[in-house]
């Protein structure tokens, strides 16, 4: 236990120092909220998979990939496809955020429908939508505690620890905004995601060697993906992939990642960066998975097979290295996450009713984080039956901002009300269809309660496009924004 | 209005003279000088969210001012147009009262993050009621500036700049302005208009 903690606590140490030698460059909002737009692209690649990837890739897909095989899969299409997004989204979304001085991904929302009510829309769904995942994170590091304590300190204790650890952490988050969350990205992406990368292919060389476990030991069931005939149906893993890569940039901590760099090459190249790096990672991650489902201690214990496994085959220290990358990990996310919400919280939602000067809006944004940290530290705490069902729930939800945030960034067409209505249909109908068929919809096709309501949240959308056409002010105005994202600099 | 193929006048031609110009600055008429907005023009000037301003007096006495605003608070109107909103200033309407005079305007668009500029003359008249002032938050007058003539500038000496932040008292629709710390000083409350005055 020594070994264990004592490597965690090392690796907090460190994070606190780092963060103790950031300085922030000046008092402004935008310094806080987008760290002054001036992150190059190995910070944003890093800070991108550190947002992107969350503690629980070691528990619950490596957990998936153990008792359910390649299906898992389906996690590392959808990132990929994720980071082929940012770099197809990366002109527009820069550039009119270094025009417009957008902060937040409700702030971009406000600036392409003009209207400052989407963006309150926006900031709510969004808010709502991320609490349950960030209770799930506070609580996998619950899990991790118990591991690294073998088991003897109990779950509820080992969540406190987790929940004492996330909030210690968030004391620097608050003070330093988004330019301490990025720079401590970038230690944590390299402990969690290099040096996860290289334990995970160490482990299955480890498996193949001396457990002689190989792809063709395995259950023929790990091979299979459901298809036609399926119970899940056709449409399933088309669904999952789907929702999983539009879905990602509808998160507001990712989203706000393309408003960090310093510029748009920045942005691509990060993206160039981050895809190899996710590619390695999430395969070997997926791959140990399905090797240790041979492992017959890890039978009937899927979602804890990292820790399993990492202290089959190296003993404490190596637990207590899975240990610092689990929590690498978790820090990452949940700090982008709370940081996001303070944001949003200050800027879009009391910002977006009042004329607010930037250190109002710092104040604000660091109680919206104390407040948000505090209520889930409290919920995370409690025993909550319904909380995985409504984080899926709020991810069905959040991917119905996707409709007016792809189409508005490509297309001239959609306006105000086809944004704010079909976002806000889509969102309840999506709710609707997974409180009462959760999972898949038998009747669909296996499409999922968000995919399904992404197509009424569309027909809605191009609807609406049609039915009132913006008038020639409205389309005077797009032109200009969107002639903006192609105006070339002129270096006389 | 300016002859658009023979912009130099005897002072400017003196000097061109004396350091051998005259066929350069001729030929940068040829190249650059135009009285019509073009669409790489349009989207740099709405683009921008803030120029210099200068104007004459009665006297022919110049003044030069800074005006900033929302991006795309300079809007290009038709090819020959363009106006921009005044907001609430410090109550000397030096600008405004020379444009309302003389109505000869020179403006100076600049981006100091991507160096380039643009500068236009043109003539500008003030208006009390127009259709724009709804458009514009914060608007109290709309100015429109028909464009006698207009042409890219050099960027070798603009410095480079990086934006910070956008003024927290750039007028924004449905939020009301704050009032600026000056404003609140005892010396002025007297004679303050009642809409600036301390609730």
């Amino acid at each position: 236990m020594i070994i264990t903690f004592g490597l965690v606590a090392v690796f907090f140490a460190v994070i606190i120092f780092i963060l103790h030698k950031v300085k922030q460059t000046n008092d402004s909002f935008t310094e806080y909220a987008v760290a002054g737009r001036s992150f190059g692209a190995k910070y944003q690649a890093m800070s991108f998979l550190n947002t992107w990837y969350p503690g629980a890739m070691f528990t619950a897909f490596a957990g998936l990939a153990a008792a359910s095989g390649v299906i898992s899969f389906y996690v590392l299409t959808y990132s990929l496809l994720t980071v082929v997004l940012m770099y197809v989204m990366a002109k527009p979304v820069w550039v009119w955020g270094k025009a417009f001085d957008l902060k937040t991904q409700p702030d971009l929302l406000a600036l392409r429908y003009n209207s400052r009510h989407i963006r309150t829309v926006t900031a709510v769904i969004g808010i709502l939508s991320g609490i349950p995942w960030l209770i799930l994170g506070m609580q996998a590091l619950g899990v991790m505690f118990v591991h690294l304590s073998f088991g003897k300190l109990s779950f509820s204790m080992a969540v406190l620890l987790g929940v004492f650890v996330i909030v210690i952490r968030q004391f620097w988050t608050v003070r330093l905004g988004m330019r301490g969350v990025i720079i401590s990205d970038m230690f944590q992406g390299i402990v969690a995601y290099i040096g996860g990368s290289l334990i995970l292919i160490g482990l299955i060389m480890w498996m193949m060697t001396t457990q002689d476990i190989t792809l063709n030991t395995m259950d023929s069931g790990m091979f299979t993906i459901p298809s036609i005939g399926s119970e899940q149906g056709p449409l399933w893993l088309f669904s999952l992939v789907l929702t999983g890569a539009i879905g990602g940039w509808c998160w507001p901590y990712i989203f706000v990642r393309l408003f960090t760099a310093d510029g748009v090459k920045t942005l691509k190249k990060s993206a160039a960066i981050a895809m190899p790096l996710s590619l390695i990672f999430c395969v070997s991650l997926l791959l140990f998975g399905m090797y240790a489902s041979g492992l017959s201690s890890v039978e009937g214990h899927a979602e804890d097979v990292w820790f399993i496994v990492t202290n089959q085959a190296g003993g404490p220290l190596l637990l207590g290295l899975a240990g610092v990358i689990v929590l690498a990990a978790t820090m990452g996310h949940t700090d982008g996450n709370i940081q996001a919400y303070g944001a949003q919280i200050a800027n879009d939602l009391i910002g977006n009713y009042l004329k607010l000067d930037p250190k109002q809006l710092i104040i604000i944004a660091k109680v919206g984080m104390v407040i948000i940290t505090i209520i889930s530290a409290w919920l995370a705490t409690m025993t909550l039956p319904a909380l995985f069902a409504l984080a899926v729930m709020a991810y069905q939800g959040i991917i119905q901002i996707a409709v007016p945030q792809f189409m508005g960034l490509f297309w001239k067409k959609g306006n105000k009300q086809g944004a704010i209505v079909g976002m806000t249909v889509g969102f309840i109908t999506a709710v609707f269809l997974e409180f009462n068929f959760p999972e898949s919809l038998p009747w669909a096709y296996g499409l999922t309660s968000g995919t399904l309501a992404l197509v009424v949240n569309m027909s809605i959308y191009v609807l609406f496009a049609y039915l009132l056409p913006n008038d020639a002010k409205e389309n005077q105005r797009l032109d200009t924004l969107f002639n903006l994202v192609h105006a070339k600099p002129n270096k006389g | 209005m300016t002859d658009i193929n023979d912009p130099y006048h005897a002072g400017s031609k003196k000097w061109q003279e004396s350091f051998g110009t005259e066929k350069l600055a001729q030929r940068q008429v040829e190249l650059i000088y135009h009285n019509k907005v073009t669409e790489e023009e349009k989207t740099f000037i709405e683009s921008r969210d803030m120029f210099f301003l200068s104007t004459t007096n009665n006297e022919g006495w110049p003044t030069c001012s800074y005006k900033g605003g929302p991006v795309g608070f300079v809007r290009v109107i038709d090819e020959h147009t363009i106006a921009f909103p005044d907001y609430d200033g410090n109550g000397m309407f030096l600008s405004i009262g020379n444009m309302s005079l003389s109505h000869k305007v020179g403006m100076l668009f600049i981006d100091f993050e991507n160096p380039q500029r643009l500068r236009l003359h043109g003539i500008a008249h003030v208006y009390e009621e127009d259709e724009l002032l709804s458009e514009f938050a914060g608007a109290q007058l709309i100015i429109r500036v028909t464009i006698d003539q207009m042409f890219i500038n050099c960027p070798r000496y603009i410095h480079h700049y990086k934006k910070i932040e956008e003024s927290m008292f750039t007028p924004e629709k449905g939020i009301s302005a704050p009032i600026p710390d000056w404003k609140n000083l005892e010396a002025i409350q007297d004679v303050l208009p009642e809409k600036n005055k301390r609730k």
